[in-house]
């Protein structure tokens, strides 16, 4: 708790300076570049230029509304929220469809297919190969909730202050979210063992 | 190789982007939770009409009226304030979810404690004359009546024997009553006419069941109380 505070009151100071001098504000972008960078790639198909784009406006938003920062989030919470609106924006507008890069980076569907206990009898690599298939059919909520609480192992805390969603329909929002990736996964196999 | 860092410092030096002032924030979170505001107390007030018409409705004259079972059932149910309320709880909740912390605060407790304060201000209104006053105001729209069950409209209909207003005058066989439009009606009693023991009272509003024999004039059936 002392530490979490501790950080917050850091990052309140790194917020305040930034507003004094906008090179501070290079520290903040400097902190959040990678894992934001992933987390827009984990949320949509796009190029690297893409990604840089929106990494790009997001920042720049960031940097506007830095009065409307809120010490009580967590200055993370606050910057991935907005790379989220930013991102699904992006996705809106240029109808791309969700999902992720190319293969395995950090192991995050190995870690999918523990995370969703997925039966044993079912063949783990050919699972592995299609979770990416998995979660771009799923509806872009049950998508962000998971990726935001298994691949960057969010608090539930933390997916309601990104999501902007209260705090009690964040477990609601990942069971459901859960049910509809082993849906899609079971359809999947199935139509795989049928062809 | 620039960096993003660069690219965008450089960016916000060029375009000279500035962080907006603190106070805009400010004042668009105090707008959105004056919205909420407004949106709970029209809230209490819809509900509140919605109550006092569904508990003044005469359902003993539906089956007199000479109207489908739709017409008969807008009669009967309050549609259009119904769906203001409705209207006004969906922008309630709108506004709450677009403030600052608003999407925190949707707990049992605060749904619970906001529900219950519509309830207390919608039966309050009900009760009192609030909500009477409310409706006649809304009486005068166009095509209010098609839509509500306006008691008013019920009872100022002397074609099919229904008229109400206030009583101004009172003699021996006869009550001059003066109706919500401002028009005098001279009510003449029968001994046959069947007053529900009432006590006639000068300003007193009540409703008469009965004939139209000309112009002004009526002759009463029946007189109940408003």
């Amino acid at each position: 708790m002392i530490v979490e505070q501790d950080t917050r009151s850091k990052e309140h100071e790194l917020v305040k300076k930034s507003l004094e001098n906008p090179e501070y504000f290079g520290e903040i972008m400097r902190l959040f570049r990678a894992p934001l960078s992933r987390y827009i790639r984990r949320l949509a198909q796009i190029s690297k230029d893409e990604v840089e784009h929106i990494l790009q406006d997001s920042f720049i938003k960031l940097y506007e509304n830095l009065n409307d920062y809120d010490p009580e989030l967590s200055l993370s919470s606050w910057v991935y929220r907005i790379t989220h609106n930013k991102t699904i924006d992006y996705m809106r507008s240029k109808k791309v469809h969700a999902v992720p890069v190319g293969d395995d980076e950090d192991g995050i569907f190995e870690k999918a297919v523990e995370t969703f206990n997925i039966e044993t009898h079912v063949d783990r690599e050919l699972l592995q190969k299609r979770i990416r298939h998995v979660l771009d059919s799923l509806p872009e909520k049950y998508k962000s909730a998971l990726v935001l609480r298994f691949i960057e192992e969010k608090s539930y805390s933390e997916i309601s202050d990104i999501l902007k969603k209260p705090p009690g329909t964040i477990a609601t929002l990942l069971s459901r979210a859960k049910e509809a990736f082993k849906k899609e996964v079971e359809k999947q196999n199935i139509q795989h063992t049928l062809q | 190789m620039t960096t993003i860092e660069e690219k965008v410092l450089e960016e916000i030096k060029h375009r000279g982007i500035k962080p907006r002032a603190k106070w805009v924030f400010v004042a668009k979170n105090a707008s959105l939770w004056a919205m909420f505001s407004f949106s709970l107390v029209a809230l209490s007030i819809a509900l509140g009409v919605t109550l006092f018409l569904a508990t003044n409705t005469d359902f003993e004259i539906l089956e007199d009226l000479d109207a489908d079972i739709v017409q008969k059932t807008l009669h009967m149910v309050p549609v259009a304030w119904i769906a203001l309320s409705l209207f006004f709880a969906v922008f309630a909740y709108a506004n709450l979810f677009h403030t600052k912390t608003g999407y925190r605060r949707d707990t049992r407790l605060f749904k619970s404690v906001i529900a219950g304060a519509i309830a207390i201000l919608a039966i309050g209104m009900a009760a009192t004359d609030i909500a009477e006053k409310v409706e006649n105001k809304a009486a005068h729209i166009p095509y209010y009546s098609a839509t509500t069950p306006s008691k008013n409209v019920l009872w100022s209909d002397p074609e099919n024997g229904r008229i109400s207003g206030t009583i101004l005058e009172i003699k021996n066989n006869q009550l001059t009553l003066e109706d919500p439009s401002g028009a005098d009606w001279k009510v003449r009693l029968s001994p046959t006419t069947y007053d529900n023991d009432m006590q006639f009272i000068l300003g007193e509003r009540v409703k008469v069941v009965g004939k139209q024999k000309g112009a002004n004039n009526f002759e009463a059936i029946e007189i109940r109380p408003w």
